[in-house]
């Protein structure tokens, strides 16, 4: 087995300012990944944010985050971290949770109450987009359909790599 | 989380993954740890027993270098290969944090 270590980074609010330099120290000391946490309504970084961010400010270090799909748009989410894939060559890891469900979540989000439910709908919707196929969802529950915005996404980015490369420790 | 309850858990896993026909990377198993490099101060050791009634502490929030390496080689044993690390009492040298800390878990990757 491939033993690996990440950091976390960007927890707290004080974290923000020193972000930039968290990240680099974390590159240069040898640590395989740097770690963010998605807390939506936490002083913690924004994941996206967060891993934009770390992909400008680093070369080689891998990039990872859980990701809360929760309250936000699934096209959205899908490009943003395609996108942040190809800016950094590859190196994102993701996870994808539930979250901790704290309160005031619900009604800030609009979160629906089975959390697990919303993830199992849309982890398959984003694999589905990253591998350039075509989406046709939400047909049958009256949710929006996606089918115009996949192509844009596929041809825009290719996250084949994601999952494949390295291994994201789950959380 | 235990290396014993990852254990139980990474089986599961599997086991529910096989029912179901598909398979798991052994890659792909890890766990989020966190780490003081100091004695946790009453908040978080009350936060951390709120959460987990009743679990041993040691397990859970290692304690300074020799403790942290001694879960994450359990961790290992128990199947695990993925971590993440997180300091739970910053300290007031952030470089020199990090620097204790990947001298502590750096050595453990292969």
């Amino acid at each position: 087995m491939k033993i690996r270590f990440a950091v976390s980074a960007g927890v707290g609010a004080g974290d923000l300012d020193r972000f930039g330099a968290d990240v680099t120290e974390i590159e240069a000391l040898g640590f395989d990944t740097v770690w963010l946490s998605d807390v939506p309504l936490g002083a913690t970084i924004d994941p996206i944010v967060g891993l934009a961010y770390a992909a400008a400010v680093t070369s080689t270090l891998k990039l990872g985050a859980n990701i809360v799909p929760i309250g936000r748009n699934p096209l959205t989410l899908a490009k943003s971290l395609a996108q942040i894939d190809r800016l950094s060559q590859g190196r994102l890891l993701l996870s994808f949770v539930v979250g901790l469900d704290q309160p005031g979540e619900r009604q800030a989000l609009g979160a629906h109450s089975n959390r697990g439910r919303v993830l199992e709908e849309v982890t398959p919707l984003l694999r589905t987009w990253w591998a350039g196929e075509p989406v046709s969802h939400g047909q049958e529950n009256g949710s929006s359909n996606f089918e115009d915005g996949h192509r844009r996404v596929a041809r825009t980015s290719n996250l084949s790599k994601c999952g494949s490369a390295g291994a994201g420790p789950p959380h | 989380m235990s290396p014993q309850e990852a254990q139980v858990a990474r089986q599961r896993i599997e086991r529910a993954a096989t029912e179901s026909g598909r398979t798991i990377d052994p890659e792909h198993f890890g766990l989020s740890i966190p780490y003081a490099a100091e004695e946790p101060d009453r908040r978080t050791l009350d936060l951390l027993r709120s959460r987990r009634p009743g679990a041993d502490l040691e397990g859970l929030l290692p304690v300074g270098p020799e403790n942290l390496r001694r879960l994450l080689t359990a961790h290992v044993d128990a199947g695990l290969s993925k971590f993440v690390v997180r300091p739970v009492d910053v300290a007031e040298d952030r470089h020199r944090g990090l620097s204790e800390l990947a001298h502590i878990v750096l050595p453990l990757q292969t």
